[in-house]
């Protein structure tokens, strides 16, 4: 395997739902690259593809009439198109994936420890005993108190971050290379997101596994990524290192959804500055750029969809900075000098 | 669990005192009406009405009426029909429940086993042709009356082609006891479980089909896939013990009605003399004693039945063993 | 200073639960709610913010204590002597689908106030009357009158927040509890629902208790802050006072705890231990000292009383956060 390979590697991903009148885009031309030991933040409101982008990437849409093309590269393999049977081994031990309700995501009827042992003993022949053994290995590890007990538990008898913890040393059973997080901390308390989100950036020195982290919330984004991926409708808005995209968003998405969250520190605005309407659904995406018709900039050029530029340390699909109209830096109030 | 289990039991009990004490007001305290001729039966003589009155306390107060009758039924069990000339009532049911009870369990087992490949196979390729050939099959099981099925299944096994070599092991009409002949007894139920089986298989795999679908949307199905188990074990392991909810309450009535008397047109078809079949004949009969007895006996047999699906729900689901 | 439009004293709300256990959704929780002020209610999941909500509009009865509103006792008023003061006081829920019947239009449901209570004049509305109300309404949460005549599934998450907002309107109330109104919302939607609703209170003069977990929505929105935790409220005061400097080591874990777009480079704070307790075996004494990293042994023993730190602020901690 070559040295500095991507762990993985997406080009030009995109997902087609055929079957009705007209095809609809879910997803279109995404392309990324994920190392080890890194955590890339994948950031969108809803219909943003950023799910389904995950759920590509598993192999698991194989629903009827969802098309999946382009190339997916795990450590220089390719993904798409490979056999479901095939893409079982890859499932579980090299990529793993934690969700975001951990409720509805633990089967209902099966202790929370037999789970683990199972999926321990999907990929690996060893016997329940050395598996239980592990499994309370990985959820003491993960910070559940008292792990033979709870191991023992079923999904409904534990809190929301016990779930989400061991549904953490889940993932992490068979030592994947590859971590996909599906909004891992949305249905948490604050207090508790803090420390799932703790816990994942110490993965990659722990386990140094890449972390795939989907999220809507910029704040989970600047807190956990080094890298990160805006999408907007499908498409890619902007992408490159946290800091350099805080610091100076380069597409008009990017700035206008910082801006709209309202700030715990500092002076408050009278009102907060939002982007009118709503995003659009994948069906209903305009032809040029699909932030145009909210964006303040827009104007003729953006008639046309806009290719992926670099600019500075990011790559973002805009006219404004090829036009020489690039967007001012950002103003934090809680910025440290 | 055990709690759970002991609490079960109390309201189980309490609920069957609770429909021994209905019956006995409808059938015997019913106002306008003499218990004492309607058990002694149609032309009695004033000497029977007599001795009726006085073995079942009918001059004496309710209470003392409503013991009386419930000794009769389960702990002298004495409770003779006049209509059919001192029959005692409890040993006939007791002859006919056997027959009854073999009838609807072996057609149980085979409607739970092969609705259960049903359901699982036609979910597993939902959308296909398979899930709609299976669910077709299903359908017209489902709309083929009993009593047809079972007349042209007789004649097949019993004239047309009984004397080849397909069906020459098939017994004449009637029933064969477990105690006397175990192979006989299975030969003189066979055709008669898969007749009364075929009306519930079509019903309960489209359930299990449409659950288990519905299912397949869940969460922690695409957790089971995304920790690389097989699709086989991700439905059967995951899905199949979570969607069974439906399938068991249904199974728990179906199955009570049948014991209860709900076999009746299997019964007659195959000359089977079960619950369903003596119900029939004593209701013709007017035969109160007879009546009341076996609704007591079906009201008993769906009572356990519920409470055996709720044991088996507590085995299921631990959601239920918690109380949530 | 102006009288309180709502005033809540030591109000309780138990729930029995099977096998004889009680949770305590709301503990002996005192506030006032003055004209014109948006008091915002935070805690997280299990802290009571919803149950008290609901508490404050009689939408369910209280176990005890008392509640006021526009000096009028309702603590233990029956529906009928509610009924003509509803129209004041309404309410505007999270889940802007399930609060909004499918088979309905929207102008219809909007209507259906206007139709079943009477105007202040005591009169029954007229069909004129009403839509040329349903017009206004459809101009104050910034819909298009074309929208009356569609139904709830034509219209996205944000747009059906603004219609249940325009249903609480109907009435022309004076005080709207909103319970997480904004929280199932995508961040660009939600910019435009908290402005929706400063515009509003602006424009009709209204008082709002705003329900959130959001502590950055809430600071927003909010002229005051309650923070709650467990079925208790341990710290209250002025938006910026409370944010800013908080007392109870609660409100600062909170506020650490909360994700900010910035990039920080010694991202480093004390993180609080383990889960929120369940509310139906809440810890002894003060309820928060099973997590609080100040806690000492009298915290496990005597539960605090909320009291104020010489501001108007006030706190219910043994040992507040000072300076």
């Amino acid at each position: 395997m070559d040295a500095d390979m991507p762990l993985l590697d997406v080009r030009d991903l995109r997902v087609t739902l055929t079957g009705s009148e007209k095809d609809i885009t879910l997803v279109d031309s995404v392309s990324f690259t994920a190392g080890a030991g890194e955590i890339l933040g994948l950031v969108g409101e809803s219909g943003s593809g950023k799910s389904v982008t995950a759920l590509a990437i598993m192999g698991l849409l194989d629903m009827p009439g969802l098309v999946v093309s382009g190339s997916v590269r795990f450590r220089g393999r390719e993904l798409v198109g490979l056999s479901q049977r095939a893409l079982r081994h890859v499932r579980g031990r090299e990529i793993a994936m934690i969700f975001q309700d951990p409720m509805t995501a633990f089967t209902p009827v099966y202790t929370i420890g037999w789970q683990i042992d199972e999926a321990i003993r999907a990929h690996e022949k060893i016997s329940r005993r050395d598996a239980r053994t592990r499994t309370v290995k990985l959820l003491n590890e993960m910070g559940v108190p008292d792990p033979e007990r709870t191991a023992n538990r079923y999904p409904h008898q534990l809190s929301g971050g016990l779930r989400q913890r061991a549904m953490i040393a889940m993932a992490l059973s068979c030592n994947p290379a590859l971590l996909i997080a599906d909004e891992p901390t949305t249905a948490l308390d604050v207090t508790v997101q803090a420390q799932i989100l703790d816990l994942l950036r110490g993965l990659r020195h722990d386990y140094g596994s890449g972390v795939l982290l989907i999220t809507h919330d910029m704040g989970v984004v600047a807190e956990t990524c080094d890298d990160v991926l805006v999408l907007y409708s499908g498409r890619m808005a902007e992408t490159g290192p946290a800091a350099a995209l805080f610091a100076r968003p380069a597409h008009p998405y990017t700035t206008a959804l910082l801006d709209s969250i309202p700030p715990l520190t500092g002076p408050r605005p009278a009102r907060l500055p939002s982007i009118a309407g709503v995003p659009p659904s994948p069906a209903a995406r305009p032809s040029g750029c699909a932030f145009a018709p909210r964006c303040h900039y827009a104007h003729a050029s953006c008639t046309t969809k806009p290719p992926l530029i670099v600019w500075e340390e990011q790559e973002v699909a805009c006219v404004l900075p090829t036009e020489g109209h690039a967007l001012p830096p950002r103003i934090t109030a809680g910025e440290t000098p | 669990m055990l709690l759970v289990l002991l609490k079960r039991l109390g309201q189980t009990v309490f609920v069957l005192f609770g429909i021994s004490v209905m019956v006995f007001l409808v059938f015997l305290a019913t106002p306008g009406t003499d218990p004492t001729s309607r058990i002694a039966g149609k032309n009695a003589s004033p000497q029977t009405i007599e001795r009726v009155r006085h073995e079942y306390g009918f001059d004496r107060p309710l209470p003392v009426q409503y013991a009386t009758m419930m000794k009769k039924l389960f702990i002298t069990q004495d409770l003779a029909s006049y209509a059919n000339r001192g029959e005692l009532v409890v040993p006939e049911l007791a002859k006919a429940a056997p027959i009854t009870l073999s009838l609807a369990a072996g057609a149980a087992v085979i409607w739970v086993s092969v609705s259960i490949c049903m359901g699982t196979v036609a979910a597993a390729f939902r959308n296909t042709w398979i899930d709609r050939t299976l669910m077709m099959i299903g359908l017209v099981g489902l709309s083929i009356p009993v009593f047809w099925l079972g007349q042209v299944a007789n004649l097949i096994t019993q004239a047309r082609f009984h004397d080849t070599w397909l069906f020459s092991w098939v017994p004449g009409p009637g029933y064969i006891p477990f105690s006397e002949s175990p192979l006989g007894w299975f030969r003189a139920l066979v055709i008669p479980w898969c007749t009364l089986a075929v009306l519930f298989i079509g019903l309960y795999a489209r359930i299990l089909r449409a659950d288990l679908v519905s299912v397949m949307d869940e969460d922690f199905m695409r957790t089971a896939r995304a920790k690389g188990l097989s699709p086989l074990r991700v439905l059967l392991v995951h899905g199949l013990r979570t969607s069974m909810i439906s399938f068991i309450s249904m199974f728990g009535m179906d199955f009570a009605q049948l014991i209860g008397g709900g076999a009746l047109l299997t019964e007659v078809v195959f000359g089977l003399g079960g619950v369903g079949r003596l119900t029939y004949q004593a209701m013709g009969a007017l035969d109160l004693p007879l009546i009341m007895a076996s609704v007591m006996y079906s009201a008993v047999f769906v009572v356990l039945a519920n409470a055996l699906v709720d044991v088996i729900y507590l085995v299921l689901d631990p959601r239920v063993r918690d109380g949530r | 200073m102006t009288e309180p439009l709502l005033v809540a004293r030591s109000i309780r709300k138990t729930y029995r639960l099977n096998r004889g256990q009680t949770l305590q959704a709301v503990d002996d929780v005192s506030l006032e709610v003055r004209p014109g002020e948006v008091l915002g209610l935070v805690g997280e999941s299990g802290c009571g913010k919803s149950t008290l909500g609901r508490c404050l509009l009689r939408l369910t009865d209280l176990t005890s204590g008392e509640l006021l509103f526009e000096g009028h006792d309702i603590s233990r008023a029956s529906e009928r002597t509610l009924r003509p003061l509803r129209p004041r006081m309404q309410m505007v829920f999270q889940d802007s689908y399930a609060s909004l019947n499918p088979v309905r239009r929207i102008g219809d449901l909007l209507a259906e106030p206007l139709k079943i209570h009477r105007d202040v004049h005591g009169q029954r509305r007229t069909r004129a009357t009403i839509a040329a109300r349903l017009e206004e309404l459809m101009d104050l949460v910034g819909l298009p009158v074309s929208a009356l005549a569609r139904y709830p599934h034509e219209f996205s998450g944000g747009q059906r927040q603004r219609i249940n907002i325009a249903r609480a309107l109907a009435l022309s109330p004076r005080l709207i509890v909103a319970d997480e109104p904004v929280s199932a919302l995508d961040v660009s939607v939600q910019a435009q629902i908290v402005n929706l609703f400063t515009d509003l209170k602006e424009r009709l003069g209204l008082t709002y208790v705003f329900i959130a977990h959001d502590l950055a929505v809430v600071r927003q929105i909010s002229t005051r802050v309650a923070v709650m935790y467990l079925g208790t409220i341990v710290e209250m005061g002025e938006t910026d006072t409370v944010l800013h400097t908080p007392a109870h080591p609660y409100t600062a874990a909170l506020i650490a705890a909360v994700p900010e777009p910035v990039i920080r480079l010694h991202a480093s704070r004390t993180l609080l231990r383990g889960d929120v307790p369940s509310p139906i075996a809440p810890p002894s004494g003060c309820r928060f000292h099973t997590r609080c990293p100040k806690a000492e042994a009298r915290c496990a023993q005597d539960a605090p009383t909320l009291r104020s730190l010489g501001d108007e602020r006030l706190v219910a901690c043994h040992f507040p956060i000072v300076g």
